[in-house]
C-alpha cells in the first residue's frame, strides 16, 4: 500500500515536472516566434516610412516642376481676360449646402432654377 | 599469498577512484559554493540585457500637413572585434574599406582593439548595407538608426534646421522644437540565448518608447517654394552677397514663407559652411533706409501733427542741418507729406520728424517693436539697435527718421509693416501651428498674439493709403501687380563702412509692402545685399515682391479687386 502510494505519486510529480517544462519550452519558443513577427514589423513599418518619404518627395513643387518641364508640359495662369465668373455656379453651390429638407421646400414653391442640363445618355 | 596480493591491487584501485571522486567533489564544492557568486553575475551579464528602445522623432509639416521632415531608419556598419580571427583583420579592413570609402588604416586601428562594438561607418545608404550584407562577414554587422530626412531638400532649410548624428537638433525648428521631436526612450529588461535572440516570455521589465510629436509649422510648401524661386532669381541676377524674402499674413502673424540666401541643403549639411546656416531674416541686423519712412508718417499722422495735404518744402534737393547736408535722390521741390512718402523725399521726411520731434519719434519707433526681439519661434534672433534719445546727436533727427543710424532685422520689418496692413495691430510672428502625437491629435497649439495695438486703424488706412500710392505713381512702381490692389515702400540704404562712413558702392535694396491694399492678405519684405550693378530698392527688390505676390495670391485663390477683373455673366 505505501509503495503504490509512494510510485503514484512520484508519477504525478513526474507527469507535472513534464508538464512544466514543456509549458516553459513552449512558451520559449512562442518568443522565438513573436521576435520573429516583431522584426518583420518593424521591417514593414520601417519600409512604410520610406516609402512615406518618397511620396513626400515625389509630391515637392521641385519635383513636379522637373517632372513639367521633363514631360515638356506647359502650365500657364489664366489671363483676366480668360477667366468668367458665371452665376448659375453660385446657385449650385449654395443648392449643394442646402439642407435637403430645405431644398425639398424651396423646389414646391419654385424658388430655384427649373431648367438643369444634364448630361446626354448617348 | 594470492588472496593477500588481490586484496592490495584492490585497495590501490579504491584509493585511486576515492582521490578522483574527492578532488571532483571538491572542485564541484568550490564551484557551487564558493565561486557561485561570482559565475552567476558572468551568466547574469551575458543572459540578462538591458535594452534601450529609441523612439521615433516626430515629423516636421508645412500648415498644409506636407511632410518637410520624416525620420527613416538605416543602417549603420559597426564590428565585433573580439570575435574577430587577428589573421582576417587586415582583408576584413581592406574589404570595408573599399566599400564604404573610407581610410584602411583607420578601420584596421579599430578593429585591432580589444572591444566588443567599434563604429565603423554610420549611416550608409542601401545598396552599401546591401554589398556589406553579401560580405556574409560575422563580425561586421549593421544595426539599424534613426536619421533625418528632408524631401523638399533645401526648401525652408533655415527655418526648419537639421539634427546631427545623433538626431539631435542642432539648428532651426530641430532645435528650438527638440523637446517636442524626440520623444523618450524605451527599456526592456530582457533575456538572451546563447544565440542571441531574445526571450519575450523571461522579460523582467518592459517600458514602452514614447515617440516623438510632431511639429506643424505656419509656413506653406508651395509659397514657400513660390518666395524662395523668386529670390534664387534676384539672388543670381544681380550676384548679391545675400538675399532675404518673409511673407506673412498681416492679420494673424503667421509666417506664410521665410527663406536666405545663400543656402544649404539640410540632408547635406556637414558639407556646408556654418556661416551657411544663420537665418538671416533674425541674425543680421541691417540699417532700413527708406522703407522706415512709412513709420515716421505713421508716428506723425497718429500724433496729430500734421495734415496728409500739409506743404513740404524739399529744399530742391540739398537741406542744411545741424552741421550736415542732407541729399534727396533728386531735386524736389513742394510737395504734400503723401507726395513726400510717395517720392521718398529724405528732405521732406526730415522736416516731418523735425515737427515730431526725437522723444515721440523713439516712443513710437519702440511701438512698432524696433529695438526688441519679435518672439518668433526661429533661434538666433537678436534685437537690433535703436538708440535712447538722450544718446542720439545733433544730426540723428535728419537721419533716423529715414531709416539711418537704427539698425533693424528683416523679421521686426515685415512685422511692423504688417501693422500697419492690418489696422494698427502689432502681431506677434508665429512659425509653429500646432504639436501633435502620432495619431494626428493636437496636443498643444499656439494661437495668434497681439502684442499691442500701435496706432489706430484711422491712421492705418491713412498710411495704407499713401504706400499705395507709392506703387501708382511713385518708387514702386515695378511692384504693381496686375489685378491687385498693392501698397508698398521701396528702400535704398547705402551700408555702413568698416572705418566709419557710408559707402558709396554698396547698398541694401529692399522693398516691403502687402496685397491687396484694401483687404491685405499677405504682406511680402524682399530684402538684397550688396546687389549690383543696379542697386535700388524699386529696381531690385520691388520685381521680386511682384512676382512673389502674384503667384501667392493666385494660389491663395484671393480674388482680383482692382476695378476691371474678372467679367460677370
Amino acid at each position: 500500500m505505501k509503495i503504490t502510494k509512494f510510485l503514484i505519486t512520484l508519477i504525478s510529480i513526474t507527469i507535472l515536472t513534464f508538464m512544466h517544462t514543456h509549458q516553459r519550452i513552449e512558451a520559449i519558443k512562442l518568443s522565438y516566434s513573436i521576435n520573429e513577427r516583431e522584426a518583420a514589423l518593424h521591417k514593414l513599418l520601417d519600409r512604410r516610412r520610406e516609402l512615406e518619404y518618397n511620396v513626400a518627395k515625389l509630391k515637392t513643387p521641385t519635383h513636379l516642376e522637373f517632372k513639367l518641364a521633363k514631360e515638356d508640359i506647359k502650365l500657364v495662369l489664366p489671363e483676366r481676360w480668360q477667366v468668367f465668373e458665371a452665376a448659375g455656379l453660385r446657385e449650385e453651390g449654395a443648392r449643394k449646402t442646402r439642407p435637403l429638407l430645405l431644398t425639398a421646400i424651396m423646389g414646391l414653391f419654385s424658388l430655384e432654377s427649373e431648367a438643369r442640363a444634364t448630361p446626354s445618355i448617348e | 599469498m594470492h588472496k593477500s596480493f588481490n586484496k592490495s591491487r584492490l585497495f590501490v584501485v579504491f584509493i585511486v577512484f576515492i582521490s578522483i571522486l574527492t578532488f571532483y567533489l571538491t572542485r564541484i564544492i568550490y564551484l557551487q559554493i564558493f565561486k557561485s557568486k561570482d559565475y552567476s553575475i558572468i551568466a547574469d551579464n551575458q543572459h540578462n540585457i538591458l535594452l534601450q528602445i529609441e523612439p521615433q522623432r516626430g515629423d516636421i509639416y508645412d500648415r498644409n500637413l506636407r511632410k518637410m521632415a520624416i525620420d527613416c531608419k538605416v543602417d549603420s556598419v559597426y564590428a565585433v572585434p573580439i570575435e574577430m580571427p587577428g589573421s582576417d583583420k587586415g582583408e576584413i579592413a581592406a574589404n570595408l574599406s573599399r566599400l564604404l570609402d573610407l581610410n584602411e588604416d583607420m578601420i584596421l586601428a579599430r578593429l585591432n582593439q580589444e572591444k566588443s562594438f567599434v563604429w565603423i561607418k554610420r549611416e550608409v545608404d542601401k545598396d552599401t548595407s546591401e554589398r556589406i550584407e553579401d560580405l556574409n562577414l560575422k563580425s561586421v554587422r549593421l544595426l539599424k538608426e534613426h536619421k533625418r530626412f528632408y524631401p523638399n531638400g533645401p526648401l525652408a532649410s533655415h527655418l526648419i534646421g537639421f539634427t546631427g548624428i545623433d538626431d539631435t537638433g542642432l539648428e532651426g525648428i530641430e532645435l528650438l522644437y527638440d523637446g517636442y521631436l524626440r520623444g523618450t526612450p524605451g527599456w526592456r529588461w530582457t533575456v538572451r540565448d546563447a544565440k542571441r535572440r531574445d526571450i519575450i516570455s523571461e522579460d523582467v521589465k518592459f517600458i514602452p518608447p514614447s515617440d516623438g510629436l510632431s511639429v506643424v509649422l505656419t509656413i506653406d510648401e508651395a509659397m514657400q517654394h513660390i518666395a524662395e524661386n523668386s529670390l534664387d532669381e534676384v539672388f543670381k541676377k544681380y550676384k548679391a552677397k545675400a538675399a532675404s524674402i518673409i511673407v506673412m499674413d498681416p492679420h494673424n502673424g503667421d509666417i506664410l514663407a521665410l527663406a536666405s540666401r545663400p543656402s544649404f541643403n539640410p540632408n547635406e549639411f556637414s558639407t556646408a559652411g556654418a556661416d551657411l546656416y544663420r537665418n538671416r531674416c533674425v541674425t543680421d541686423m541691417y540699417e532700413p533706409g527708406s522703407v522706415f519712412k512709412v513709420f515716421t508718417a505713421a508716428c506723425a499722422i497718429e500724433e496729430g501733427l500734421v495734415d496728409i495735404n500739409q506743404n513740404f518744402f524739399c529744399e530742391d534737393g540739398e537741406y542744411r542741418i545741424a552741421g550736415r547736408i542732407l541729399h534727396d535722390h533728386k531735386p524736389l521741390g513742394t510737395l504734400t507729406f503723401r507726395e513726400v512718402i510717395e517720392k521718398s523725399s529724405n528732405i521732406g521726411v526730415c522736416k516731418i520728424a523735425e515737427i515730431i520731434g526725437k522723444e515721440r519719434l523713439y516712443k513710437f519707433i519702440k511701438l512698432f517693436g524696433f529695438g526688441e526681439l519679435t518672439g518668433a519661434d526661429i533661434p538666433g534672433e537678436i534685437e537690433g539697435i535703436v538708440r535712447r534719445p538722450s544718446e542720439w546727436s545733433a544730426v540723428s533727427i535728419s537721419s533716423v527718421p529715414i531709416g539711418q543710424e537704427i539698425a533693424v532685422t528683416s523679421m521686426q520689418l515685415v512685422t511692423a509693416v504688417s501693422a500697419i496692413a492690418n489696422g494698427g495691430y502689432l502681431m506677434k510672428p508665429r512659425v509653429v501651428r500646432e504639436v501633435r502625437d502620432s495619431g494626428g491629435n493636437i496636443i498643444k497649439s499656439f494661437d495668434p498674439a497681439i502684442v499691442r495695438q500701435v496706432i489706430s486703424t484711422e491712421t492705418a488706412d491713412i498710411i495704407k493709403d499713401i504706400m499705395k500710392g507709392v506703387v501708382e505713381s511713385g518708387t514702386g512702381g515695378n511692384a504693381r501687380l496686375e489685378g491687385y490692389t498693392t501698397a508698398g515702400k521701396t528702400g535704398t540704404a547705402q551700408k555702413v563702412e568698416a572705418h566709419g562712413g557710408y559707402s558709396h558702392t554698396k547698398f541694401v535694396a529692399s522693398f516691403v509692402g502687402f496685397a491687396p491694399a484694401v483687404d491685405p492678405r499677405i504682406t511680402i519684405l524682399v530684402t538684397v545685399d550688396e546687389p549690383r550693378p543696379v542697386y535700388y530698392g524699386g529696381s531690385v527688390a520691388a520685381p521680386v515682391f511682384r512676382d512673389a505676390a502674384r503667384d501667392i495670391l493666385r494660389y491663395m485663390k484671393i480674388e482680383y479687386d482692382k476695378p476691371g477683373g474678372a467679367v460677370k455673366l
